[in-house]
């Protein structure tokens, strides 16, 4: 056997955990749920094809809460992605200066929420912003400011952004590794030119971490349009539906309403949606986004 | 970058499945193999039999489960060759149910939420539980309570309530002597005009300056003491209904709670909330308490709901007392809680599950049950025989004064089950309801405009009643 085949063969044999994995446990429930999503499956009830019907009472608004549950993923991710990758920039930023004491502990504070059970995180915010004993509220009463019902009143969505921002350590991690690739050279240029801290930051940070903003936003898209956790725990997609989140609301339908054909079809959907917004962000990255070996 | 653009597909598939997975797999890896252990062991008579492996699962707080497992050790000791693999699940349990069904790993016998119950029980897959009660020569349908079975056809049974219970009001006797008002009354015929109730849950409520609702200077935004506290399921608004002549989904389809009888329920209640400030909202709720420790510290000086409070009461020592539910247009009505024991036809031992389920229908094999106040006996001996009532009705201190009168005798003559118990579809329909009441609590809506607003889409899901 040539070395040549001989090393294609052990890459092969390598790559095979991931392949069968992704066999087995991604791409086979995707076809099942592809084809589940065109029948009635339900628990209990005997199975039949319905064709489209999934997707057609979805679409026709005949589902009462399915455009609801767009507009809810929706709305919240164009919330929840600039603000969030505008804090952990931010952060990093100023976690990457040199003139900044005590550094390490801040790198830590900044990234231990990460660390954090969803869960436990989830139950302190509940807490925080409990409309009569919270802290929030405390701290706007004493500031003699109105107060607000957050997460269990009409603004229950843009509540949820100040827990999502302060879990966004994972982010901030990725932006500092990118920042200490920015070279240290192209700053004594500009220096040498006598920039300021906004040239530097303008005409060498920025654009050396472009590519970085790309993949965190389009990671974070990802996962802002798959919230869950945030109406599970907190809001059960309350109060009146302003938190039911696509895979919330996917959830309730397979686990409460037990029409797991619909919710197959809803996954698909979302889906669908998450890989055009995403396809978009692909389409949009060759006007902005800078990389160092490119002309 | 095609390369670039393929692996950013996968990743983005990968997420995609990850999340819709996630909702089964917490739920799957819950139900046992219950039938694995089969070996041989000697029963009392010296014979031998084969052991055999029961899976049980059951919901209740945190007082509810080592009561529910002392059951269950009692049982196994009692038939020694029956082993209980017993889960309790304290949360989430329709959606742990669905999945264990859905993953064909149900147990041999569950508690079950009853809506669940009668589609299940419709599919074929729960066991008619009067096919075990007219084999059994123990026991015979009179025994049981009759209002107590649930049905999904005429004479078809998948089985009775967890236990029996009842809808009252539940109130703090300090608060009460403190504010100086009467204790509530515990009789049917002298229960209080909705206008009465009104007054008194004013008189309760206490701002934080001292000042209660009637008083000119009463600060809404900042409550002490509520005074009076429900719920925001069927549970509180449904006894009312029915006790106002009205109903939740009428037998020709229309929506109830946007009829008369219902509306003005339900425009009642929102009315506690947002124009008396007598009861906290369902934001307020979340900052309080559980119902039964909002009493005890005081932020509710009354309660609306099931009598299992009363455990938690007991154990809690406060002073507390029960009165009877106010007074509508109709007829007086209670209504029980919503779940059930079921047995599934999947068992391979439906012989030992109705073992257990015998179990825990006989309050004899746990009277700390019901003396501690968390059930109701399903069987009627408990209620007729005065030494078995003495037992648990009376003489602890889950039990106050007035009990029998205000709970208990509403509960085997004024009961109305609740509609998840025979409006199919409910789980959609009450999908859309929750939303509305949290409309018009938040201030967004009146009764009506929430009400008559959903009308329609209830309308359309209605798919017919059990009776």
């Amino acid at each position: 056997m040539s070395r040549q085949k001989k090393e294609n063969i052990a890459g092969i044999l390598f790559s095979l955990p991931a392949i069968i994995g992704f066999l087995a446990f991604s791409l086979g429930p995707m076809i099942a749920s592809l084809v589940m999503s065109f029948t009635n499956y339900s628990i209990s009830h005997p199975t039949e094809f319905v064709g489209l019907g999934n997707y057609t009472e979805l679409f026709s608004g005949q589902d009462t809460f399915f455009w609801n549950s767009v507009k809810v993923t929706m709305t919240f991710s164009l919330m929840n992605v600039p603000v969030c990758i505008i804090t952990a920039f931010l952060v990093a930023l100023l976690l990457n200066s040199k003139k900044l004491r005590g550094m390490t502990f801040l790198r830590a504070a900044f990234y231990i929420p990460t660390i954090l059970p969803i869960v436990a995180t989830a139950m302190i915010f509940m807490w925080i912003m409990s409309p009569d004993f919270g802290l929030l509220n405390a701290i706007l009463e004493a500031l003699h400011l109105p107060t607000s019902d957050w997460i269990y009143g009409n603004a229950a969505l843009p509540s949820l952004l100040l827990m999502t921002a302060w879990t966004s350590g994972n982010i901030m991690v990725v932006f500092l590794a990118g920042l200490q690739g920015v070279p240290q050279e192209l700053y004594e240029s500009i220096e040498v030119d006598g920039g300021g801290a906004w040239a530097k930051f303008w005409y060498c940070t920025f654009p050396h971490m472009t590519p970085t903003i790309f993949f965190n936003t389009v990671m974070f898209v990802i996962s802002s349009m798959q919230a869950f956790l945030p109406a599970y725990i907190m809001t059960q997609g309350g109060p009146n539906n302003k938190t039911n989140f696509l895979v919330y609301y996917l959830y309730r339908v397979a686990f409460e309403f037990q029409n797991i054909g619909k919710a197959s079809s809803l996954g698909w959907v979302l889906f669908v949606m998450i890989l055009v917004v995403v396809g978009a962000l692909f389409w949009s990255s060759k006007y902005w986004v800078f990389y160092s070996d490119e002309s | 970058m095609k390369r670039r653009v393929l692996a950013l597909v996968l990743a983005v598939s990968l997420g995609t499945l990850t999340a819709c997975g996630s909702g089964g797999g917490s739920g799957e890896g819950t139900a046992q193999e219950g039938q694995s252990a089969e070996q041989q062991t000697e029963n009392s008579s010296g014979e031998k039999q084969e052991q055999v492996e029961l899976s049980f699962t059951y919901w209740g707080g945190s007082y509810e489960q080592p009561l529910m497992e002392k059951i269950i050790s009692d049982f196994e000791e009692a038939y020694p060759y029956i082993k209980v693999d017993s889960q309790h699940i304290p949360s989430d349990y329709e959606a742990k149910m669905s999945a264990m069904v859905a993953g064909q790993e149900e147990p041999d016998i569950a508690y079950i939420r009853d809506y669940m119950a009668l589609d299940f029980a419709e599919q074929g897959m729960l066991y008619n539980i009067f096919d075990f009660i007219d084999q059994d020569e123990e026991l015979d349908r009179e025994d049981f309570v009759e209002d107590f079975f649930l049905y999904w056809e005429e004479g078809k049974s998948y089985g009775m309530y967890t236990a029996g219970e009842s809808y009252a009001l539940f109130y703090n006797t300090e608060a009460f002597e403190e504010a100086g008002v009467d204790p509530l009354p515990t009789k049917v015929e002298d229960a209080l005009t909705w206008d009465e109730l009104v007054d008194i849950a004013q008189k309760l409520t206490i701002d934080q300056n001292g000042n209660n609702a009637q008083s000119p200077d009463f600060d809404p935004e900042h409550i002490r003491q509520y005074g009076i506290r429900f719920d925001f399921n069927q549970g509180s608004y449904m006894p009312l209904v029915h006790g106002n002549g009205g109903t939740y989904m009428t037998e020709d389809g229309k929506f109830g709670l946007a009829e008369e009888e219902g509306l003005d329920v339900i425009e009642k209640m929102g009315d506690l909330v947002t124009k008396y400030h007598v009861a906290p909202s369902p934001a307020e709720t979340k900052s309080l308490p559980s119902t039964a420790v909002s009493l005890t510290t005081r932020q509710s000086a009354i309660i609306m709901i099931g009598q299992w409070v009363l455990l938690d009461l007991g154990e809690s020592g406060v002073d507390f007392g029960v009165g009877v539910l106010p007074k509508m247009n109709g007829e007086y009505s209670t209504s029980p809680g919503w779940g059930t024991v079921g047995i599934f036809k999947s068992t391979e031992h439906p012989e030992e599950a109705w073992l257990l389920w015998k179990w825990l229908a006989d309050p004899s094999k746990a009277v700390e049950a019901y003396q501690s106040g968390l059930w109701m006996p399903l069987m009627t001996e408990w209620y007729t025989n005065e030494d078995l009532l003495n037992q648990w009705a009376t003489g602890n201190v889950a039990h106050p004064d007035g009990y029998i009168d205000a709970v208990m005798e509403p509960a085997l003559n004024n009961f109305h089950r609740h509609p998840s118990a025979y409006v199919k579809n409910f789980a959609e329909i009450d999908a859309l309801v929750t939303p509305a009441l949290e409309r018009m609590y938040l201030g967004e809506e009146t009764a009506q405009e929430a009400m008559e607003g959903i009308a329609d889409q209830a309308e359309s899901l209605f798919e017919g009643l059990y009776q």
